[in-house]
């Protein structure tokens, strides 16, 4: 890690030099060198070691408590402050470049040094970290990082309608016809329909309660097990994307795309593309099929 | 009522030769414009977007920006309103 400070005042032969102050774990050596010239000093009780006179240029600084060691490379131009830990795991976190990107473990917040869409994210300490999108597009991620050296990655870039043992993330609302239940807990959605040709099948819905600005994803994914599919083809269940809402008022005219299930008794994820939806809809599923919902989400 | 799909899968409503029919509901009462802007992808087919997500069939979904698909529907609709007007008119009916 190099980090280059600027020195106003310090350039070339003038000057008393900078001062470095160091953040560092209480009772460890730390040591700052520079073309064979060294500097040691013992972090007190509040782990504060401030080094003066320090030549521009890069300087290695470097802690131990004898057992481990942790080292860093600062460029000091001007005076400066800096921490150091022997603990340090890497996020690889991949978000929607634009959006300003920060991670948090409710003590310390590390923000992207930029809108890139890729950040190499350091983090000090253990814990659970929780990667946020600060424009609350997308849904925040959780990482556990348990070991110094741990590297993991991290992705935003969903937004999730229904997940798995949360339940529902964006309020939402069942209606059903005659011969068809919708039943859910937070762990799934339970899809079903009975009836037969004569006293005919009925279908179920599922809409967002209000619509859903679909301007930054391109895709709907629903993750289901679909047992069985209504016979009547009308009916057959699919996800939609719809200018009304679908457990109020479906009906073609108001259906602007949609994505058929299939009944494979396999859990799979159906998509549904989305990428010329621009402006806020409602999304839902509609039809009669027997199946069990998992999760539902909006994906860049 | 049928339109016609190419390689890509885009909607068309005239047939040209190497197009595939297909029969759907979907695009009732819809004008060119807005059927054009579509993509079909029938049962059984599937469909690799350029970013290489796959959709598999049977979906429906706009290529072109919705909005626009529907700016071009509501003024079909409001043509065929007038024309109809100016029909009933010519017989003697006024709305």
């Amino acid at each position: 890690m190099s980090t280059i400070v600027p020195m106003y005042g310090f350039g070339g032969g003038g000057g008393t030099g900078a001062t470095l102050t160091v953040t560092a774990p209480a009772g460890v050596t730390v040591t700052v060198s520079k073309d064979g010239k060294t500097k040691t000093k013992v972090a007190g009780s509040d782990g504060i070691v401030v080094f003066k006179g320090l030549k521009s240029g890069e300087w290695t600084l470097t802690i131990t408590d004898g057992e481990q060691t942790a080292q860093k490379t600062v460029t000091i131009t001007a005076d400066y402050t800096t921490a150091i830990t022997f603990f340090s795991a890497i996020i690889h976190v991949t978000y929607p470049a634009g959006s300003t990107c920060t991670a948090t473990d409710s003590v310390t917040t590390l923000t992207a040094p930029d809108t890139s869409g890729v950040w190499e994210c350091v983090v000090p300490n253990s814990g659970t970290w929780t990667i946020i999108d600060a424009t609350g597009v997308f849904d925040s991620v959780a990482v556990d990082i348990t070991t110094s050296g741990q590297s993991v990655s991290a992705s935003l870039g969903k937004k999730y309608i229904f997940k798995a043992g949360e339940g529902f993330k964006v309020l939402s609302s069942t209606a059903t016809q005659k011969n068809a239940t919708v039943t859910y807990t937070n762990e799934s959605i339970v899809w079903s329909y009975s009836g037969s040709s004569s006293s005919g099948y009925q279908a179920a819905f599922l809409s967002t309660d209000s619509t859903i600005n679909l301007k930054n994803f391109s895709k709907v994914y629903v993750n289901a097990n679909v047992t069985s599919l209504c016979p009547q083809s009308a009916n057959n269940g699919r996800i939609e994307v719809s200018t009304a809402n679908i457990a109020e008022a479906s009906s073609s005219s108001s259906i602007t795309s949609y994505a058929y299930f299939t009944a494979d008794s396999t859990t799979k994820n159906y998509a549904l593309d989305i990428s010329s939806l621009t402006e806020s809809y409602y999304v839902g599923i509609y039809g009669g099929l027997k199946a069990t919902i998992y999760d539902i989400w909006l994906e860049v | 009522m049928t339109i016609y799909i190419d390689t890509d899968f885009k909607c068309h409503t005239n047939p040209d030769g190497s197009y595939i029919a297909v029969e759907t509901d979907f695009f009732a009462g819809k004008c060119a414009a807005y059927i054009e802007g579509y993509r079909f992808i029938p049962a059984g087919a599937e469909w690799t977007r350029p970013d290489g997500v796959v959709f598999h069939g049977e979906m429906v979904a706009p290529w072109k920006d919705w909005q626009r698909l529907d700016d071009a529907q509501r003024e079909y609709e409001r043509q065929l309103i007038a024309e109809y007007t100016e029909a009933l008119g010519i017989v003697g009916v006024s709305v």
